[in-house]
């Protein structure tokens, strides 16, 4: 069991999203979630983190779901278990299951929806064992009526495990995150347990980022 | 006109009467040429969807010279090559000079830099979504490589049938580096220049009309292989 995960003087020069050398931290089993409104800096964070922003490496062992989810050509089904061992591609068909696109695995993977690529990308990125999994957005491509169902799932299998994850709902931070960052022009503006964040905005700039994110 | 219309009659006279030598001319224009497609693709393609990934100091100088390399003079190349395997040469003692391998050298050469010039300039292409999710799923190079040529097919595609014609049209280098020699290393380009300059311009027309129609072959079953790519999802 690792301890917790600190990220320290995180930066991004381009993109339009500057972050300004950032500190942040996860613990080891902690649902930290990224608020702030668009080109904030959320994005440029958990890409900073996982490595995939130019001149990158990974700073932990992580797995990661970008914004915008993607399947490569092929079946739904070689998609699901792509990068994943035996026994969290087995995890990743059960979590297809629950995430209700089982019955499409052997589809080809361009024609299936935008939501149902989202399950399945949330499906192989949660069947990872990595110790701190990154999504971004997750819920958002997903049917509102389906929203808190899928997150019950995300929560349930990253419990035991660091969840830093952005979105645009503070009904979902507050279902689903134990601890919020409010980040916008790549600077934390404030962080603490949920309630506490929300409750007392430390500023008018915060409280007007909660009032229209 | 009258006078090109005899020629081109006596071109499709010499095809009716299709000889040995001529046989054997298109089947060495066949093995050269594809042999050279498939080392230079072998080569290029990964080396393509390896420098579209890539991020190192120098990389824009490495595409520079790739770039140069897709329009690199064929005599050039042919000198080259030549004076690599020339006797007093770093590689003289291979005996290779004037062998049809030495011709499949200089056009894998000359394959090499088409197949990962355009190979490159597909995977630059991909969407933003796909590159990223390819870098989340942090995959071994081999995983990246079957993915992404995969996912630009097409641009693959284009980038061998590029290749292909690009050797099999090539004369300068093959010509330097093979000698043009009758039954040994004669292919459908030099032939054509060897009747040409003899003023037999009805076989040379034979020639281009066979060179044309094997282009149209080996260019039809990619176009075959793309087509049936695209429709299996």
């Amino acid at each position: 069991m690792v301890d917790g995960f600190e990220f320290t003087a995180l930066t991004f020069p381009r993109d339009g999203a500057v972050l300004d050398a950032l500190d942040i931290s996860v613990g080891a089993t902690e649902s930290v979630a990224l608020f702030g409104p668009n080109g904030g800096g959320k994005s440029s964070l958990l890409r900073v983190i996982a490595g995939t922003a130019p001149r990158t490496e990974p700073r932990a062992e992580v797995a990661y779901l970008p914004q915008i989810p993607y399947l490569f050509r092929g079946a739904v089904a070689s998609n699901l278990t792509l990068g994943l061992d035996e026994e969290e591609s087995d995890q990743a068909r059960r979590l297809a299951e629950e995430f209700a696109v089982a019955r499409l695995l052997g589809k080809p993977s361009d024609e299936i929806s935008v939501g149902e690529t989202q399950r399945v990308c949330l499906a192989r990125t949660l069947a990872s064992s990595a110790p701190l999994v990154l999504l971004d957005e997750p819920l958002s491509p997903i049917n509102a009526a389906s929203r808190m169902e899928i997150g019950s799932i995300i929560t349930r299998c990253t419990s035991g495990r660091g969840l830093l994850w952005a979105t645009h709902s503070l009904r979902e931070v507050r279902a689903f995150a134990d601890r919020l960052i409010v980040l916008d022009d790549g600077v934390i503006l404030q962080e603490g347990p949920v309630e506490q964040v929300l409750n007392s905005p430390v500023d008018a700039r915060v409280a007007s980022i909660f009032g229209s994110p | 006109m009258s006078f090109i219309f005899e020629v081109l009659a006596e071109g499709f006279r010499h095809l009716v009467d299709f000889g040995p030598n001529l046989r054997s001319i298109l089947w060495l224009t066949l093995a050269v040429s594809l042999s050279a497609t498939i080392i230079g693709s072998s080569i290029g393609v990964p080396a393509g969807v390896w420098l579209a990934q890539a991020r190192f100091r120098g990389r824009l100088a490495v595409v520079t010279f790739v770039n140069v390399g897709m329009g690199l003079p064929p005599v050039l190349a042919g000198l080259f090559v030549l004076l690599l395997l020339w006797g007093e040469g770093p590689l003289g003692g291979l005996d290779l000079l004037f062998t049809p391998t030495a011709m499949v050298i200089v056009q894998s050469m000359l394959a090499l830099p088409i197949a990962l010039g355009i190979t490159l300039g597909a995977v630059s292409g991909l969407s933003p979504a796909a590159t990223e999710q390819l870098r989340a799923l942090r995959l071994p190079f081999s995983g990246r490589l079957r993915i992404l040529i995969s996912e630009v097919r097409v641009g693959v595609l284009v980038a061998v049938a590029a290749a292909f014609g690009r050797v099999i049209a090539e004369v300068g280098a093959v010509l330097i580096v093979g000698g043009n020699i009758s039954g040994e290393t004669r292919v459908l380009t030099t032939a054509i220049v060897q009747e040409t300059r003899q003023a037999r311009f009805g076989a040379a027309i034979a020639l281009g009309i066979v060179l044309l129609v094997l282009s149209t072959i080996v260019n039809g079953g990619l176009a075959w292989l793309q087509a049936r790519g695209d429709g299996d999802g």
